[in-house]
């Protein structure tokens, strides 16, 4: 065939598959209506009102009374780390300790420090605590590490005994190291080997208690005389159990009052100072509050307003001053505030 | 005798390439965008909940009289609070069904008990009007298990959707019909 009337087809040819191609893609990427969405008009633009039955007005949840704010804050430190999740406060030589899966920063009191390595590696946020001797309790989601001169680890993902699920808190007295397990809803008691030694929680019939716990969050601490606290945060309750672990009391009222506690579940962290006083922190309304030991309402700590809205959880520590210190995670910052006038 | 190799071509035979090259380019096209139309799966508008901020306009928006939108509960998140931010008033005392101590303005949540402390929320979607009052309450005080969807045996899938263009949170999406609703884990079911 003559050359000039095969070069002359293959044109035509190439044109119409331009075509197809172009068609295709024109067609393809063309979606109904999605064109010119999201223009937002003001209501004052046409839109009809939402009849005030319809609304929702969060400010009203927010008010509080500036006479009951008994902290003011003294400092903001940056942590530097991407998603800190725990913080705690060695009491005997002030350090403050930020962890994340990807290190820790390690601060002299309130004057911000270094990041440094984790000594292990943790899988998932989870807690972390010094224990009686000063040890390092390091947890991650389903394992707990005591890390002294040697690091022993135990726990594995599951429900069974020994296993976790969701860990949001290990703490130590002189005798046991307990972990609150918001994933299997109920606290574990350990050696300080990390031997297993029983459960309080769903499945303990003895102490006939049960743990709500809707959502991740399970804190714990104890008091002066080394009895466990436990936020039984479902029933917007602290609830107080024996060195031992056994169930004594607990205290506690849900409500919007600046006294109660706010929502389906909180507190979400709270701490115990020097004088026995409980700081408990509230997701829904972000605020930070103190009661007395007997669980009286005393004043606001931090004020609705305080922290990056978007936190679900505060993790709280206090120094040997009764300073609180207070962890946005969504801004990676540790909030210091100490009370007024001293 | 030498090829004239530099022949010229006519006029007309020029513009009748032309015309044979817009008709094949313009079959093309058409042929092309058909295959597409043929090839590509039909879509529906729906609402990312992670988007939602609950402005109420899904309530007011819609081109039906009463929106095509509704709340839906996401059992595998909550939805067994006794006390639920999402049915009750703020600041209830009472723990009762009473309706004064209901949030939702057309009584459209009924609660019903399981075991101490647990009671079960399920929406009466007839009742229904999408405003997102109950998911405000339960996305800032609860674990967020309340989430409005455009429910597909009601919504008219309008080529430009009115609540779209009015949607506060930028939410309204169009995603593959075959998967028609968004939880709020992310994904499309
Ligand atoms: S409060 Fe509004 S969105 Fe929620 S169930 Fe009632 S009518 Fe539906
Ligand atoms: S597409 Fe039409 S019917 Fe469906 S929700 Fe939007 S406005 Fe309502
Ligand atoms: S219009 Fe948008 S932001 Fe407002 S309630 Fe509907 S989906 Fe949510």
């Amino acid at each position: 065939m003559d050359r000039k009337i095969i070069f002359k087809n293959g044109i035509w040819i190439l044109l119409v598959a331009a075509g197809l191609v172009g068609g295709y893609f024109m067609a393809s990427s063309y979606i109904p209506g999605n064109t010119a969405v999201n223009e937002v008009k003001s209501d004052g633009a046409g839109n009809p009102a939402l009849p005030e039955n319809f609304k929702y007005d969060m400010a009203k949840l927010k008010q509080y009374d500036p006479r009951q704010l008994l902290y003011g804050e003294e400092t903001k430190i940056k942590t530097g780390l991407k998603e800190p999740f725990g913080l705690t406060v060695n009491k005997k030589d002030g350090r403050v300790l930020v962890v994340s899966t990807e290190g820790m920063l390690v601060c002299d009191g309130a004057i911000a420090g270094k990041v440094a390595a984790l000594p292990v590696r943790l899988e998932g946020p989870g807690s972390v605590s010094f224990g009686f001797a000063g040890e390092l309790l390091l947890a991650g989601r389903d394992r707990v590490n005591i890390v002294s001169g040697t690091i022993i680890g135990f726990g594995k993902k599951g429900k069974g005994v020994g296993e976790f699920k969701y860990i949001t808190s290990v703490k130590a007295n002189a005798k046991y190291i307990f972990t609150a397990d918001a994933g299997n809803r109920r606290v574990c008691k350990f050696d300080l080997k990390g031997k297993y030694l029983g459960q309080i929680g769903r499945k303990d019939k003895a102490a006939g208690k049960n743990f709500v716990i809707p959502s991740p969050h399970m804190d714990m601490d104890f008091d002066s005389k080394g009895n466990l606290w436990v936020a039984n945060a479902g029933l917007l309750q602290l609830e107080k159990y024996s060195p031992e672990g056994v169930f004594v009391s607990s205290w506690g009222k849900h409500g919007i009052n600046i006294d109660e506690f706010i929502g389906c579940c909180n507190p979400v962290n709270f701490v115990i100072d020097g004088g026995d006083n409980f700081i408990t922190a509230e997701k829904g309304v972000l605020r930070i509050k103190k009661y007395d030991k007997t669980g009286k309402f005393l004043g606001v700590v931090a004020p609705p307003g305080t922290f990056n809205e978007k936190n679900t959880s505060i993790p709280l520590a206090v120094d040997s001053k009764n300073r609180v210190y207070a962890l946005d995670t969504i801004e990676k910052t540790v909030r210091v505030f100490s009370e007024k006038g001293y | 005798m030498e090829e004239n190799k530099t022949k010229k071509v006519s006029r007309m035979e020029f513009l009748k390439n032309l015309g044979r090259g817009a008709l094949l380019l313009f079959l093309g096209i058409t042929g092309g965008a058909a295959l597409a139309r043929v090839k590509k799966k039909p879509a529906v508008w729906q609402i990312d909940p992670a988007k939602c901020i609950q402005c109420g306009r899904c309530a007011t928006e819609c081109v039906l009289r009463v929106s095509a939108v509704k709340c839906v509960h996401n059992f595998s998140l909550c939805g067994y609070c006794n006390l639920c931010f999402g049915f009750f008033q703020a600041g209830q005392r009472e723990l009762t069904s009473g309706g004064e101590n209901q949030l939702c303005p057309t009584g459209a949540i009924k609660r019903k008990f399981v075991e101490y402390p647990y009671y079960e929320y399920t929406i009466i979607e007839k009742l229904c009007v999408g405003c997102g009052k109950c998911v405000k309450g339960c996305t800032a005080f609860g674990n967020g298990s309340l989430q409005l969807q455009v429910m597909h045996d009601r919504c008219k899938n309008c080529n430009e959707c009115l609540i779209a263009k009015a949607c506060a949170g930028k939410a309204f999406v169009r995603i593959p019909a075959e998967k028609a609703y968004i939880t709020k884990e992310g994904r499309e079911s």
